[in-house]
């Protein structure tokens, strides 16, 4: 049976410089800010972990954890992501997926892409009134990057707990 | 073979009016999209054109759906391969004090060149309007990597 194999791929422009996002991107305390309060933490090396760890109140969502593929300071950071899976879900997996980030410099601006590969149909929300999904939660969390690195201020979802935007 | 369809979303801490406003009114798309200006009178059925400077359309279309502030889709085509036209979908919603804005850009004519180019656009005009709103200085668009 032919696998059907997702990529989200999301590029945004930060008035910011390679090093400032860089910092931000691989920071627990700078996470915490503009990651819906989830802490990540990274050893920068490749074989280092990461660890994504909830706030308090949502720790039903479990540890993230992964392992740096790729480390390019200020350029380029490539880690596995693994899943809180239903037993069902996680029979289709066909690996980890993995998450690229790509810091790229143009001149006072910075390029970065973020791309999610080898992810499930299930991993993709249809559902636009909420942030679950890998393509509603990922443009939330971006967002909220370029905010706290241009403004000083992330955005601020209003999270409780239930992942829902109406309240 | 699937035909292209790009759907960028992004939070701005804005009003759904001001993003509104930012995207149809001339004085603002000039800001953060590079000095090209948009002009419409954005009534369903009329015609809007992104133009330069000097006034030199870039792209001609027509409104199809115009619900201010929340709902702007219009046709998209260079006025050079008016047959490559394509749809543009503007969707803007009120979350918590940001708006979340969805650009849909769908409906490319099979072999379109437009499909290409709006791939890397769209994400650089997006990202612009947004800083023009939370900062109030829009991005250069056209940066070339260093």
């Amino acid at each position: 049976m032919k696998k059907e194999k997702i990529e989200f791929v999301y590029a945004t422009f930060i008035r910011t410089s390679p090093e400032k996002l860089w910092q931000t991107l691989t920071s627990g305390e700078f996470s915490q800010k503009y990651w819906f309060g989830f802490r990540f933490e990274v050893d920068l090396r490749v074989g280092g972990t990461v660890r994504i760890h909830p706030p308090k109140g949502m720790e039903q969502h479990g540890d993230h954890k992964g392992e740096v593929l790729e480390c390019v300071p200020n350029r380029k950071l490539v880690y596995t992501w693994q899943q809180n899976d239903t037993p069902e879900i996680a029979k289709k997996r066909d690996g980890l997926s993995r998450v690229t980030y790509e810091l790229t410099p143009m001149g006072s601006q910075v390029k970065l892409r973020l791309i999610h590969e080898n992810l499930l149909p299930e991993d993709v929300e249809k559902d636009p009134s909420t942030f679950k999904g890998i393509n509603n939660g990922w443009p939330a969390v971006i967002s909220s990057l370029k905010s706290l690195l241009e403004n000083g201020v992330a955005l601020d979802f209003g999270m409780t707990g239930c992942g829902t935007k109406a309240d | 073979m699937k035909q292209p369809e790009l759907v960028y979303t992004t939070y701005i801490r804005s009003t759904p009016k001001k993003t509104w406003d930012a995207i149809t009114k001339p004085e603002f798309t000039r800001e953060y999209w590079g000095g090209l200006a948009n002009v419409s009178d954005w009534k369903k059925g009329s015609k809007w054109e992104h133009l330069t400077k000097e006034n030199e359309a870039w792209i001609l279309g027509k409104v199809v759906e115009s619900a201010p502030p929340k709902r702007l889709v219009l046709t998209w085509a260079d006025p050079d391969q008016l047959k490559d036209e394509s749809r543009v979908t503007f969707e803007i919603e009120a979350v918590e004090d940001m708006v979340c804005l969805v650009v849909t850009h769908d409906r490319f004519k099979t072999g379109s060149k437009m499909a290409e180019k709006v791939g890397a656009g769209w994400p650089r005009v997006l990202s612009s309007l947004k800083s023009f709103l939370e900062t109030g200085k829009g991005l250069n668009i056209f940066c070339k990597h260093d």
